[in-house]
C-alpha cells in the first residue's frame, strides 16, 4: 500500500499529465458525440489517417518536425521561467534569414551554404529572443507583451520583404524565389515534404533534452522556475541562466524556421508557419515542459492533426477539434497542479 | 460592559502546538497585558479570539454568552477588534477612506466622502487620536498610521481592543502618546488587551498581566503584586539553567568573520543597519538577539550577498567579501540558513533531491564537465536525510509537503554538509517541534566544538541564552549591548529583557542595568 | 479633418473597450491575457446572432454572452483555482482561435470567412438638429462609438466616485486590507471580469458587424494584444491607459493612411507595434528614473 503511494508521489507529474490527456480525450469524445459521431470511430479515423500506410506515416513525421522543434523552443524558455510568447516571430525571422543567405549568396558551395543558412536562421531568431529577454531582465519590462509585439513586427517585416524587395519572380505573390539547390535538404518521399533535415532536428532535440535533464544548467533552469529567490540564494546566476534560456528558445524556433525553408518548401513564403509555435506552446504546457514528454506530445499531435484530415473528410468534424482537445488537456494539467499545490499547502499551515 | 473569558483554547499547526489548553479571564474596563517570549503563543491565542485562526479546542465567552467567531468580521460584531503588528493600509487612500473601507457611508450610488471625513474627525477628537482624515496614509509617520488602524476599530464600535506588539514600531515619544490613548480607552470603559514582550512598557501601562510560555498559561497577576524579576523568570522558565558550554577546543581566538561599521539600507531608502561591528571568532556562537524588524533580515541579506553593503566592510579570514555573490561566499566557506524556509531556503514545489543539490551542483563531486552525476546526488541526498533525521517517504516527494521541523532539518543538513567555516543561521527553530529543536541545537553545538564560527540570529531569548558565547542585542539596526556569556547571569537576563527601546549606546551594559 | 477623426474613432473603439475592461481587472491584480481570443470569439458570435435573428441587437447579445462564458472560465482557473495566468490565458487564446474556425465550419459550412445577407449592420447615428459646423464631427459614428463613450464615462464615474471603485483601487494596492475588512477579493475580481465581458462583447460585435462586415479567420488581428499593452502601460490608472489607447489608435489610423499613400501594407501595419514597444520602454525608463 505504501509502495503504491510512494510510486504515485514520485511520478506525480507524469501521472497528472497522462490523466489530463485521458480526460481531454473524453472531452473530445463528448464533442464528437455532439456531432453525432461515435468517439471511437472519430479517433479511429484519426489513427488510420495518420498511420494507416507509409504515405500517411511519412506525412505525419513531416508534420512532426516543426512541431517538435517549436515545442522544445517553448519548453526551454518556460522551463527556465521565461515566458517567451514570441517564438512565432522568431521562427519567421529565422526562416527568412536562412532564405536570405541562399538568395544573396547563390554561388557558394553547398558545404558552406547549408551551415551558413542554418546559422543565419538560428542566429537571427536567437537575437530576436535576446532583445525582449534582456529588456525584461535588466529593465523590468513585461516579457509577454514585448514578445507579442515583436512577434507581429517580425511577421510583418518578413512578409514585407517577401512581397517587396525579395519577392519571387514567376511565383504567386507572397513568396521568394527558390533557394539554390546546394542548400536544400533532400525530400525523402514524393508525397510529402519530409526531408533529411529531420536528422538535424533529431540531433538538436537530443542534445537539448540531454542538457535540460542531465546537466547543471538544466538543474539551474528548473530551480529558477520553481523558486527564483531560492535560486538566487543558492548562488545561481539567475540573469545569465534566463538569458540563455531565451537565446536557446529563439534558436530552436529559428531552427524550425530554417528547416521549413531549407527542407520543406525551399523558399520563404508569407504564412510559412500556420501557428506551429502556438501548438508548441500548448504541448509544452501540457507536459510541464519536460523535453522528452514534449517529443511524445509532438508525436501525438502530429498523429492527431495529420489524421484529423481524414477524420474531417469522413465525419465532417472539423480538424480544429484537435486544438480544442489538447487545450482542454492543458487546462486540466494546470488546474491539477494548482489544486495539488493548494492541497499540499493546506497540510501545513505555517 | 464586557467580561471576556477564554476556555481551554488549543491551536495546532501541523504537529506543532502553538497554544496549549489556555484558559484566561479578562475583566472589563482594564488594560490586560499578555506577555511572553517570541513564539510563546500570545499572538496566536489572540488571533483565535479575533477569528483569524480556528482553534482545535476551546471556546470564548462574553458575559457568559458563548461567541461564534469564524472570521474577523464575526469578532467585530461582538465588539472585538485587533490592531496588528503589520498594518493593513491602502497607501494612496486617505485616512478616512482607509478607516471606513468595508463599511463605507454612501449617498445613493456614490461614496459619501465628506460624511466619512466628518465622522472620522469627530471620532479622532473624542478619543484623542488626532489625525487629519483627508491625508493620504502613505504620508503619515508610523505612529499616526497606527492611529488609523485604531480608528478602524473605534469606527466599528469596538469595546474590546487587542493590540499586537503595538510598540515594536514606535519611537519612545510615540509610545507615550499611545499609552495616553490607551488610558483614555480605559476611562471610557473599553477593555484593552496588550500583547507584548517588552516588560518595561508592559509594567508601565497594564492593570493585569498574563504570562504565556511555550503555549501554556503560566499565571495571571495584578500589576501591583509582581516584580519585574519575577515576571522575567516566569517568561523564561523557573530554572534558567544555563547549560555549561565547554570552552571551544581550538580557541586561540582567531577571528573568522569580521563586520566593520556595516550600514545597509532597507527597502524604503532608510537605514536598516547602522554602523554595526562585530568579530566572530573560532569556536564561538555569537547570538544576535532582538525583536524581528530591527534590521536582522537586512543584515542577513547583506552578509549573504543578496543586498548591498552601503558602508563598511566584511572580511572572512581577512579577505574582503562584500562584493562577492552567494556562490563565491559559499566557496570561501560561508553558509546561510535563512529564516524563511519556504520563500528562500527551499523550492517547495521541487522534490527533496532538487532541494538538497542546491549549492553543490558546481562541485566536482556532483558534476563532471557540466553533467550531473545522478548516482552521487542520490546517495548524497539519502545520506543527508538519514543523518539529519528528515522524515520523508522518499527523496522524490515535494519538499513543501514536509512538516516545518523536517523542512528545517533538510535545510540544515544541506548547509551543514558544506562544512562551512562560518555559519549564519536565522530563526532556526521557529515552528519546529521540541525534538527538532534539541536536535538543531545539538548540531550547532557540534559545529562550535569543531572550531567553526556561528552567527545565530533569533528572536527567542531562550535559544540565544542556551547557545551563545556572546550576545549582541540589536535594536533599530545597531547593537545596544554586547555581552559575553560570563556577563549573562540570571540577573542580567531580566535586565536584558528590560533593554532600552532604541537609544543606542556605546557600552550598553550599564545602560541596560539602569532600569 | 472630420474623416480623419472618424477613422481614428473606428480604430479606437475596440481598443478602448478592451483596455478599459482590462484596466479594472488589472486593478484587482489579474492581468487578463485572454483578450485576443475573447475578442475573436465575440466577433464570431456577433455575426452568428446577427445572422440567425437578422438583428444587430441579437448580435451584441450573443457576443456578450460568449465573452461572459469565456471570462468565467478564465476566472474559474485563475481566480478560484489560482492557476498560472499566462498558461491559462494563452491556452484560451489558442482554443478560441481554433474554436471560432471550428464553429464557422460546422455552423456555416465555410472556411475562411463568412458573411450573410441576413445580417443587419449596426446603425450609424445621425443627429439632425446640429449646427452646420458641428455636424461633420458628431455625425456618422456607429452606435458602438456612443456606447463606448457612455461606457468609459460610466467607468470613470465608478472609478472616482463610488465605493466599488475605491475598493478596486485598494485591491490593487493591498489585498490584505480588503480581506481584513471582510470584503472578498475574489468577488471583486469576478465582478471586473463581468464588466470586461460586456466591453469585449461589444467590441467583438462592433468589429464584425460595423467596422468590418462578417467574420474572417483571425480578424482580431492583434487588437487584443495591443489592448493588453495599453493596460500594462496604464498600470491601473485610467488616464495613462486612455493616453496609450489614443496613441495606438492614432498609429493604426496613421498606418492605414500610409497604406493609402502607397507605403507597402506590411510596413504600415508595423507602425502601431513599434509604438507600443517604444512607449513601454520609455515608460519603464521614466519609472526607473523617477
Amino acid at each position: 500500500m505504501r509502495w503504491i503511494a510512494e510510486r504515485v508521489q514520485r511520478h506525480r507529474e507524469s501521472l497528472m499529465v497522462l490523466g489530463s490527456f485521458a480526460a481531454s480525450l473524453l472531452v473530445g469524445g463528448g464533442i464528437f458525440a455532439l456531432y453525432g459521431v461515435h468517439p471511437l470511430e472519430a479517433y479511429g479515423h484519426m489513427l488510420s489517417g495518420a498511420l494507416g500506410d507509409t504515405d500517411a506515416l511519412v506525412a505525419t513525421l513531416s508534420r512532426m518536425v516543426p512541431i517538435a522543434l517549436a515545442t522544445l523552443s517553448i519548453a526551454v524558455a518556460f522551463n527556465g521561467g521565461m515566458w517567451n510568447i514570441g517564438a512565432e516571430g522568431q521562427l519567421y525571422l529565422g526562416a527568412f534569414a536562412a532564405a536570405w543567405v541562399g538568395l544573396t549568396l547563390p554561388g557558394l558551395p553547398g558545404m558552406m551554404l547549408l551551415p551558413l543558412g542554418l546559422a543565419a536562421g538560428i542566429g537571427a531568431a536567437a537575437l530576436w529572443a535576446w532583445i525582449p529577454g534582456i529588456l525584461s531582465l535588466k529593465r523590468g519590462l513585461n516579457v509577454v507583451v514585448l514578445t507579442i509585439m515583436l512577434n507581429s513586427l517580425a511577421i510583418y517585416f518578413t512578409s514585407a520583404l517577401a512581397t517587396g524587395p525579395y519577392a519571387g519572380t514567376r511565383v504567386s505573390s507572397g513568396a521568394t524565389d527558390r533557394i539554390p539547390e546546394a542548400m536544400r535538404f533532400m525530400h525523402l518521399s514524393n508525397f510529402s515534404t519530409l526531408n533529411t533535415g529531420i536528422f538535424v532536428a533529431l540531433v538538436a532535440v537530443a542534445c537539448m533534452a540531454l542538457v535540460m535533464l542531465c546537466t547543471v544548467p538544466g538543474y539551474d533552469w528548473r530551480i529558477c522556475r520553481l523558486n527564483t529567490r531560492f535560486a538566487r540564494y543558492g548562488g545561481v546566476d539567475v540573469v545569465r541562466r534566463q538569458i540563455w534560456a531565451m537565446l536557446l528558445s529563439g534558436a530552436f524556433a529559428g531552427l524550425a524556421g530554417s528547416l521549413l525553408v531549407m527542407g520543406d518548401h525551399y523558399r520563404f513564403r508569407v504564412g510559412i508557419s500556420p501557428g506551429y509555435t502556438w501548438t508548441g506552446m500548448i504541448l509544452a504546457m501540457m507536459v510541464a515542459y519536460h523535453p522528452l514528454g514534449g517529443m511524445a506530445a509532438a508525436f501525438v499531435y502530429a498523429v492527431m492533426s495529420s489524421g484529423a484530415l481524414e477524420m474531417e473528410l469522413m465525419t465532417d468534424v472539423p480538424v480544429e477539434v484537435v486544438e480544442i482537445i489538447l487545450g482542454t488537456a492543458v487546462l486540466f494539467v494546470t488546474a491539477g497542479f494548482a489544486l495539488s499545490n493548494r492541497w499540499a499547502n493546506r497540510l501545513r499551515e505555517d | 460592559m464586557t467580561y471576556l473569558r477564554m476556555e481551554r483554547v488549543t491551536k495546532r499547526f501541523g504537529s506543532f502546538v502553538a497554544v496549549k489548553d489556555v484558559s484566561l479571564e479578562i475583566a472589563p474596563g482594564t488594560i490586560h497585558a499578555v506577555v511572553g517570549e517570541n513564539g510563546a503563543g500570545k499572538s496566536t491565542l489572540m488571533k483565535c479570539l479575533y477569528g483569524m485562526h480556528a482553534p482545535e479546542k476551546g471556546a470564548f465567552y462574553l458575559a457568559d454568552r458563548q461567541l461564534l467567531i469564524r472570521s474577523p468580521r464575526d469578532a467585530m460584531k461582538y465588539g472585538i477588534g485587533m490592531v496588528h503588528q503589520h498594518f493593513m493600509l491602502v497607501p494612496s487612500a486617505s485616512v478616512a477612506e482607509n478607516v471606513v473601507l468595508g463599511d463605507e457611508p454612501r449617498r445613493g450610488w456614490g461614496f459619501d466622502g465628506s460624511r466619512a471625513s466628518r465622522e472620522i474627525r469627530e471620532l479622532s477628537r473624542k478619543f484623542g487620536l488626532e489625525v487629519e482624515p483627508d491625508m493620504p496614509v502613505h504620508a503619515l509617520p508610523v505612529g499616526l498610521q497606527q492611529r488609523v488602524e485604531i480608528l478602524k476599530l473605534l469606527y466599528r464600535k469596538a469595546s474590546i481592543l487587542i493590540f499586537d506588539e503595538p510598540t515594536a514600531v514606535l519611537s519612545p515619544g510615540e509610545v507615550d502618546s499611545l499609552f495616553a490613548i490607551l488610558r483614555g480607552f480605559r476611562k471610557e470603559g473599553k477593555t484593552v488587551i496588550f500583547i507584548a514582550h517588552n516588560l518595561e512598557e508592559v509594567l508601565a501601562i497594564s492593570d493585569t498581566l498574563s504570562v504565556l510560555r511555550q503555549g501554556e498559561l503560566i499565571d495571571t497577576v495584578p500589576r501591583g503584586e509582581v516584580t519585574p524579576k519575577e515576571l522575567a523568570q516566569m517568561m523564561v522558565g523557573r530554572e534558567i539553567a544555563l547549560p555549561v558550554l565547554e570552552e571551544a577546543s581550538s580557541g586561540d581566538g582567531k577571528t573568522l568573520l569580521s563586520l566593520n561599521n556595516l550600514s545597509v539600507r532597507d527597502d524604503w531608502g532608510g537605514w536598516a543597519v547602522q554602523d554595526l561591528s562585530l568579530d566572530l571568532q573560532e569556536g564561538e556562537i555569537f547570538g544576535i538577539a532582538g525583536v524581528t524588524g530591527n534590521g536582522q533580515s537586512e543584515l542577513e541579506e547583506a552578509l549573504w550577498g543578496l543586498r548591498q553593503i552601503e558602508k563598511g566592510s566584511l572580511l572572512l579570514d581577512g579577505e574582503p567579501l562584500q562584493s562577492a555573490n552567494p556562490r563565491e561566499r559559499r566557496k570561501k566557506g560561508m553558509a546561510y540558513i535563512p529564516e524563511d524556509r519556504l520563500k528562500t531556503g527551499l523550492a517547495p514545489l521541487g522534490d527533496l533531491e532538487d532541494n538538497l543539490l542546491m549549492g553543490y551542483q558546481y562541485a566536482p563531486d556532483f558534476s563532471r564537465r557540466g553533467f550531473l552525476r545522478r548516482g552521487a546526488v542520490r546517495s548524497f541526498a539519502a545520506r543527508i536525510l538519514q543523518r539529519y533525521g528528515v522524515a520523508a517517504a522518499s527523496p522524490r516527494v515535494q519538499s513543501g509537503t514536509l512538516s516545518g521541523g523536517n523542512m528545517q532539518r533538510l535545510v540544515m543538513g544541506r548547509e551543514l554538509e558544506q562544512n562551512p567555516k562560518v555559519l549564519m543561521v536565522s530563526q532556526p527553530t521557529r515552528g519546529v517541534d521540541v525534538g527538532g529543536i534539541s536536535a538543531i541545537h545539538d548540531h550547532l553545538l557540534r559545529l562550535r566544538s569543531q572550531g567553526r564560527g556561528i552567527l545565530l540570529i533569533s528572536s527567542s531569548l531562550e535559544e540565544i541564552l542556551a547557545l551563545s558565547d556572546r550576545v549582541g542585542v540589536m535594536v533599530k539596526g545597531r547593537f545596544v549591548a554586547v555581552l559575553s556569556r560570563r556577563e549573562i547571569s540570571k540577573e542580567r537576563i531580566g535586565a536584558l529583557m528590560l533593554q532600552g527601546r532604541g537609544e543606542s549606546a556605546e557600552g550598553g551594559t550599564s545602560h541596560a542595568m539602569d532600569r | 479633418m472630420a474623416s480623419w477623426l472618424h477613422a481614428v474613432v473606428r480604430m479606437v473603439i475596440p481598443l478602448l473597450l478592451l483596455a478599459q475592461g482590462g484596466t479594472w481587472t488589472l486593478q484587482t491584480g489579474i492581468l487578463n491575457i485572454g483578450q485576443e481570443g475573447a475578442l475573436l470569439l465575440s466577433a464570431f458570435f456577433g455575426v452568428l446572432g446577427n445572422h440567425l435573428f437578422g438583428s444587430w441587437i441579437m448580435g451584441i447579445l450573443f457576443a456578450v454572452g460568449i465573452a461572459l462564458l469565456y471570462n468565467l472560465l478564465f476566472g474559474l482557473f485563475c481566480v478560484t483555482l489560482r492557476a498560472n495566468i499566462w498558461v491559462v490565458g494563452m491556452t484560451l487564446n489558442i482554443m478560441a482561435d481554433a474554436g471560432a474556425i471550428l464553429l464557422m465550419k460546422s455552423i456555416f459550412g465555410v472556411k475562411g470567412g463568412f458573411r450573410s445577407d441576413r445580417m443587419v449592420p449596426m446603425p450609424i447615428l445621425e443627429f439632425s438638429s446640429l449646427p452646420e459646423w458641428l455636424a461633420p464631427y458628431c455625425n456618422g459614428y456607429s452606435l458602438a462609438a456612443w456606447l463606448t463613450l457612455i461606457f468609459v464615462l460610466f467607468c470613470w464615474y465608478v472609478d472616482s466616485r463610488t465605493v466599488f471603485g475605491m475598493r478596486l483601487k485598494a485591491a490593487g494596492e493591498n489585498e490584505e486590507a480588503l480581506e481584513a475588512a471582510g470584503i472578498s477579493v475574489s468577488r471583486l475580481r469576478y465582478a471586473t471580469l463581468l464588466v470586461n465581458s460586456l466591453a469585449v462583447g461589444l467590441a467583438g460585435a462592433f468589429l464584425s458587424t460595423s467596422y468590418l462586415f462578417g467574420f474572417t479567420q483571425g480578424m482580431s488581428a492583434g487588437r487584443g494584444w495591443m489592448a493588453v499593452g495599453a493596460v500594462i502601460f496604464g498600470g491601473g490608472s485610467m488616464k495613462w491607459m486612455l493616453g496609450a489607447v489614443l496613441l495606438f489608435g492614432l498609429a493604426q489610423a496613421g498606418g492605414n493612411q500610409l497604406q493609402a499613400l502607397g507605403v507597402p501594407s506590411y510596413y504600415a501595419l508595423m507602425l502601431p507595434y513599434i509604438l507600443v514597444i517604444l512607449s513601454l520602454v520609455v515608460r519603464q525608463w521614466v519609472k526607473k528614473r523617477g
